[in-house]
This record gives structure tokens, C-alpha cells and sequence, in this order.
């Protein structure tokens, strides 16, 4: 198979770039916060990194529910002119968003990039799984972003906006985000990756954040997209995913409940994609819009991924069959599986 | 008698120069100058140390002093001191850096102090590099670049400044870094006009904690001479103490560790669950 004809090839060029410009991008865009490209965006792109070309959406939302919202509700002005930048932010955000919906997530976010850069070097190393998380620890999993979203990201920086939790809370999800530890040791800048003593709060926040960051690491090597599952803008572009032009679209097929290679191939481990009837859109509130599905579809457009109501790119059994080929042989050397064959083995010893 | 404008009296005592800018010490007391003062120190973002509120600074003794108030789209407005030198800056409705600079013109001699501050208002559509690249007097000592958001300038770190004359970067040229816990450092300035500073880590009594300690002032110094015509400038700034003093690397990797441990058994106890199910 022609790598520039497999999508998750051309998805993961699409991700190095867009983590390139996202990171390093300030020599592009310019230094100042008021250089950058929306200070509302989809992804995360963390203001932490000095380099950055942009700032993830979850930074003005955060700062706005303390000091504006927070601060207009403590203070007794008005609420209306407290919402204001909220609304504000949250429309800048949506005039991104709209583009690429969820797409921001499985083809933008530098955090998504270093997961499956993980991933491969798990794969590479004998450690990824092939199989998919259990249902019932996704099932688990799955309410985790929405609290991550309402509690880190609005409810605790309210709270310190009114004066009923710490000011060090205003930036609660900043805090643990491993996105703003990650972005700026990609930089050379290790300020980020700390332990904090100043008090208890910033001392639970910077040992959650360390420890997260860890364990996604390690988890990173073994399980697809371990964070992203938990991530709280995940939570946010599910809130909006309707909106989005880029979608996935299904046309069940009487084959559809029986294969389920859609949700094995699928890094988030939906596996309503395969066993939904649902026919149009079914751009599910974890669907990152990574396309793998539709590769590993072996039906003519079955899943189709559609930008507004153009398909730009639909299931097909010869792209499925290349393509399988081209996994098999990508997963087919690992080091693991090397050194099992160099030892010899018991029968030959004896 | 030369003007003096004193910032805490600290600046001008260590570099020669008599004259200062800065923000008045809050509420009396002279240990919390900056932090409390309304600007938020070094340029933080919305909301944090009152920044919402005005600011104040202080010029003492400074009889005749032109002050200029430089509006991030690069429009000016003259200052009035007020009582005791102080000089209340006043909301332009424009978000961002503003320049304020304060002038004495002796004849012969010609000291300038610039300071940048953050104002919250209305998004201006200017970047801060607009301000930093205007000829705002003749000698000038600009922060390459302003700290950003989410930055400050904190001891133990490297920050560039530029000296121009005329707008053009001035090379070879001697310049001082002083500060108002007694440091003081020399640089030269290199082709460019750049001269790069570890900003000195002196804070005597640092406590753990940002807000627990008290920004102390810095002052970056340039001289120029040409046809029997003297000009001193200097650059004023709060920086902070490093957090490295209350925050640990060595630590923070060995949580990141243990994190890792954790998160490497929870992906074998999968791989282990997936072969025991995948065996049943």
C-alpha cells in the first residue's frame, strides 16, 4: 500500500505538523498573547509552553469563571457582564470548532500525538494490546471527562472566584493538565514538572499532576489514548458535536453485527459504532474522528467520514484489504517478539 | 538640582543615576510594593493581584519631569504628577502593555526611565512588539521581548534586553543590571544591541509560595555619550523570587516515576485480565 494513500499515515503527517506549529509556532505567529491565533482553541495547545502558537480553551474558561463570573457573582455587579467573556471565548471556540468538530482531538491536539507516539513505541516494543479496553472499565471510564470538564475546569475556579476554595483552584485543570507538562519539556523547559510545597493545595495538585503524567506515560505503551479518554475538552466537543461540519457517517448494513472490526480498530474502544443501527450520523461523544474505523470497515460505505454532506472518505473493501496488509506488517516486527526468537527455545537447550 | 524620581530609593543609589520609577509601597507597607499595588507584577493575566484595578506608581522629587503614557496602539497622552510624586496611570480601555515614560532633560545630560505595565480593558488588536519596536525617546532599553502571559520575570532566569539609540540597536555598549535587594551586574551589548542577564537570585528571606514573596525591583541601565551630550536610560521591572525554592524537579520526576510504576502494573494487570480471558 502507497503510505500517502493510507489515512493514518496522512493523519499522523497532519499531527506532527500540527504539533509543530502548535508548540514551537510562536516564531510564525508571533511571542505575545495577543499575537496568537484565537486564544480560544480546540485542542491542547498550553500557554505554559512560551513557544506556543496558541492557547487551549479550557485557559480563558477557567480564569473567566473566577475572576469574571466568580468575582461579578461575590461582588454583586452584574452577572450578565461577568457571562460576557464566556460567551465570548466559548464563540471563539466555536468558530474553530465548527471546521473540524471532534477532528481537532484525533488529528490537532499535540497531546493525542504523543499518546500514539507512545502507542507505536509500545507496539514496537511488544507492550500495546491489541485488544480493547474491557467494556465495563470503558463504561467506567466514560463519565470521567464530564467531571473532569464541570468540576477542574468550571466548578472549582468558581468556587475560588467566589471565595468558597483557594485561589491556587483558579487554574484547577491547568494544574494537572499533563498536556502543560508535556508541551513545555518538548520545549527544553522542565519548570513544569515539579513537586510544589508552597501549601497543601498546590502540593495535592502538583503531585496529581506528576503522578498523571506518569501513568499516562506507562499507560501510553500498553492502552490507546489512555488521557484522551478523561480529557475534559473531549467532554466539551461531545457538548457540541453536532455543530461540527466533520462527522462520521454510518449506512448499517445487514453485515454490520457481525465483523466489529470498526470498534477493535478504534483507539477510543467504542463499540457502539459497531453495534448501532443508527444510519446518518453517528459521531459519537468519545469519537475522536481518527478515521480508523472507517479504514478497517470491509463494506463499500459503510462509515463514511463526511465534511458537511461530502463524503471525503468512505469505507471500501480494497482500502481495507491494503490496508489490513499494511497493518500486519507494520505490527508483524516488535523487539519483544525479536528477542523470543533469538532465545532458543527449550527443546532445542535440552 | 537633578531630578530624582525614587523607586524605594533603591535603584538609583547602585547605578549613578538619580532617578527612579516604580510602584509605591501598598497600604505602608514598604516590603509588599509591587503585589499589592494594583498592576499585576511582571505582567501576569486578568484578575491576578487586583489586576483589574489601577495603578499607581511613585516619583519623588521629580520637579519638571515629563511623563508620557504610551497606549498599546502606540497613541500617547501626557501624565500630571500628583501629590508626592505619585502618578495614578489611567484606564485607557485598551488591554495590554503601555509604556510609561518618564523624561528630565538637563541640557547636557538627559535621564529617561521606561516601565512597561499590563492594563486590562477592551482587546486592543496590537501586539506588544508594536510597542517595544516605537522610539519612545531616544535611549532605551527594551525587554527582549516583555515577559508573556502566564510569565514574569523571576530570579534565576535569562532575559535579553536591547539597547537602541535613535532606533537603531547601539553595540559595545555597557550596561547595568541593578537591583533593589543590592545586586548589581555589568553586560555588553552585542552587534545587535542584545545583552542577556541571569537575573540575580538575592531575595534574602524567600518564603514558600509566589504570593508570600514580595516582588523586589529591577532596573537595567544604559549610557550613551555623542557631541558633549550625555543620556542615561533605564528600564524598570518587578521580578519575583524562583520558584525553585519551594518547588522541586528532583521531586516532581520521582512522582512522574512512581506514576509511571503505577500506570505500567495497571497495563500489565490488563494484559494479564486480556489473556485470561482470551484463554477461557
Amino acid at each position: 500500500m502507497n503510505p500517502l494513500t493510507n489515512l493514518s499515515v496522512i493523519r499522523k503527517l497532519v499531527q506532527i505538523a500540527a504539533f509543530a506549529f502548535l508548540v514551537y509556532g510562536s516564531v510564525i505567529v508571533g511571542y505575545y498573547t495577543a499575537d496568537k491565533l484565537s486564544g480560544a482553541f480546540p485542542a491542547l495547545a498550553c500557554a505554559y509552553d512560551q513557544n506556543t502558537a496558541d492557547y487551549c480553551t479550557l485557559i480563558p474558561f477557567q480564569h473567566q469563571m473566577a475572576h469574571r463570573v466568580g468575582e461579578a457573582i461575590s461582588g454583586g455587579s452584574s452577572l450578565l457582564m461577568g457571562l460576557l467573556p464566556v460567551v465570548t471565548t466559548l464563540g471563539t471556540f466555536l468558530l474553530l470548532f465548527v471546521l473540524l468538530n471532534k477532528a481537532f482531538c484525533g488529528w490537532i491536539c499535540p497531546l493525542g500525538l504523543f499518546q500514539e507516539l507512545l502507542g507505536a513505541i509500545g507496539q514496537k516494543l511488544g507492550l500495546q494490546q491489541r485488544e480493547s479496553v474491557a467494556p465495563g472499565i470503558v463504561d467506567r471510564i466514560r463519565p470521567v471527562k464530564w467531571i473532569m470538564l464541570g468540576v477542574l475546569v468550571f466548578g472549582l475556579p468558581l468556587l475560588s472566584g467566589l471565595g468558597f476554595a483557594s485561589h491556587d483552584l483558579v487554574g484547577a485543570y491547568c494544574a494537572i493538565c499533563p498536556s502543560r507538562i508535556m508541551t513545555t519539556l518538548a520545549v527544553g523547559d522542565t519548570s513544569q514538572l515539579y513537586f510544589d510545597s508552597a501549601n497543601p493545595t498546590v502540593m495535592v495538585l502538583s503531585v496529581g499532576a506528576d503522578l498523571l503524567f506518569g501513568a499516562m506515560v506507562a499507560l501510553g505503551l500498553t492502552t490507546r489514548q489512555p488521557f484522551c479518554r478523561i480529557c475534559p475538552m473531549l467532554a466539551l466537543h461531545a457538548a457540541f458535536r453536532k455543530v461540527g461540519l466533520a462527522r462520521l457517517v454510518k449506512n448499517p448494513s445487514p453485515r454490520c453485527g457481525k465483523c466489529g472490526l470498526c470498534a477493535k480498530a478504534c483507539p477510543m474502544d467504542i463499540r457502539e459504532i459497531h453495534t448501532t443501527e443508527k444510519k446518518g450520523d453517528i459521531t459519537f461523544a468519545d469519537c475522536t474522528l481518527c478515521g480508523r474505523c472507517v479504514e478497517f470497515c470491509p463494506d463499500q460505505g459503510v462509515l463514511q467520514l463526511k465534511y458537511a454532506t461530502f463524503p471525503v472518505f468512505s469505507a471500501s473493501p480494497r482500502y481495507f484489504k491494503q490496508r489490513k496488509q499494511a497493518q500486519k506488517r507494520w505490527e508483524s516486527w516488535t523487539l519483544r517478539g525479536w528477542w523470543n526468537r533469538r532465545r532458543p527455545s527449550a527443546t532445542e537447550r535440552a | 538640582m537633578r531630578m530624582k524620581i525614587l523607586m524605594a530609593g533603591l535603584l538609583a543609589a547602585a547605578c549613578g543615576a538619580s532617578v527612579a520609577l516604580a510602584q509605591p509601597p501598598a497600604r505602608g507597607d514598604a516590603a509588599r510594593p509591587a503585589a499589592e499595588a494594583g498592576q499585576n507584577p511582571g505582567g501576569g493575566h486578568a484578575g491576578h493581584g487586583g489586576g483589574r484595578r489601577g495603578t499607581m506608581l511613585v516619583l519623588a522629587n521629580a520637579d519638571g519631569a515629563q511623563v508620557t503614557y504610551w497606549k498599546p496602539d502606540l497613541t500617547r497622552q501626557s501624565l500630571e504628577l500628583g501629590m508626592m510624586g505619585h502618578l495614578a496611570l489611567p484606564g485607557t480601555g485598551m488591554d495590554n502593555y503601555h509604556a510609561v515614560v518618564a523624561e528630565r532633560d538637563w541640557g547636557n545630560l538627559k535621564e529617561t526611565f521606561i516601565r512597561y505595565v499590563y492594563a486590562f480593558g477592551k482587546p486592543s488588536g496590537h501586539s506588544p512588539a508594536e510597542l517595544a519596536a516605537a522610539v519612545k525617546t531616544e535611549l532605551e532599553v527594551v525587554p527582549d521581548p516583555i515577559p508573556r502571559e502566564h510569565y514574569r520575570y523571576m530570579a534565576d532566569d535569562r532575559w535579553s534586553f536591547l539597547v537602541r539609540y535613535q532606533g537603531r540597536p547601539l553595540a559595545g555598549s555597557q550596561v547595568l543590571l541593578s537591583t533593589s535587594n543590592g545586586s548589581l551586574l555589568e553586560g555588553l551589548t552585542d552587534a545587535a544591541g542584545r545583552v542577556t542577564f541571569r537575573l540575580p537570585d538575592d531575595f534574602a528571606e524567600v518564603e514558600a509560595g509566589r504570593v508570600n514573596n514580595p516582588p523586589a525591583e529591577l532596573g537595567v541601565i544604559a549610557r550613551h555619550q555623542e557631541g558633549g551630550r550625555e543620556w542615561v536610560t533605564t528600564l524598570t521591572a518587578p521580578y519575583h523570587a524562583d520558584p525553585a525554592h519551594w518547588q522541586s524537579l528532583s521531586a516532581g520526576v520521582a512522582i512522574a516515576g512512581f506514576g509511571f510504576l503505577v500506570g505500567g502494573m495497571a497495563g500489565f494487570r490488563r494484559g494479564n485480565d486480556n489473556k485470561k480471558r482470551g484463554s477461557a
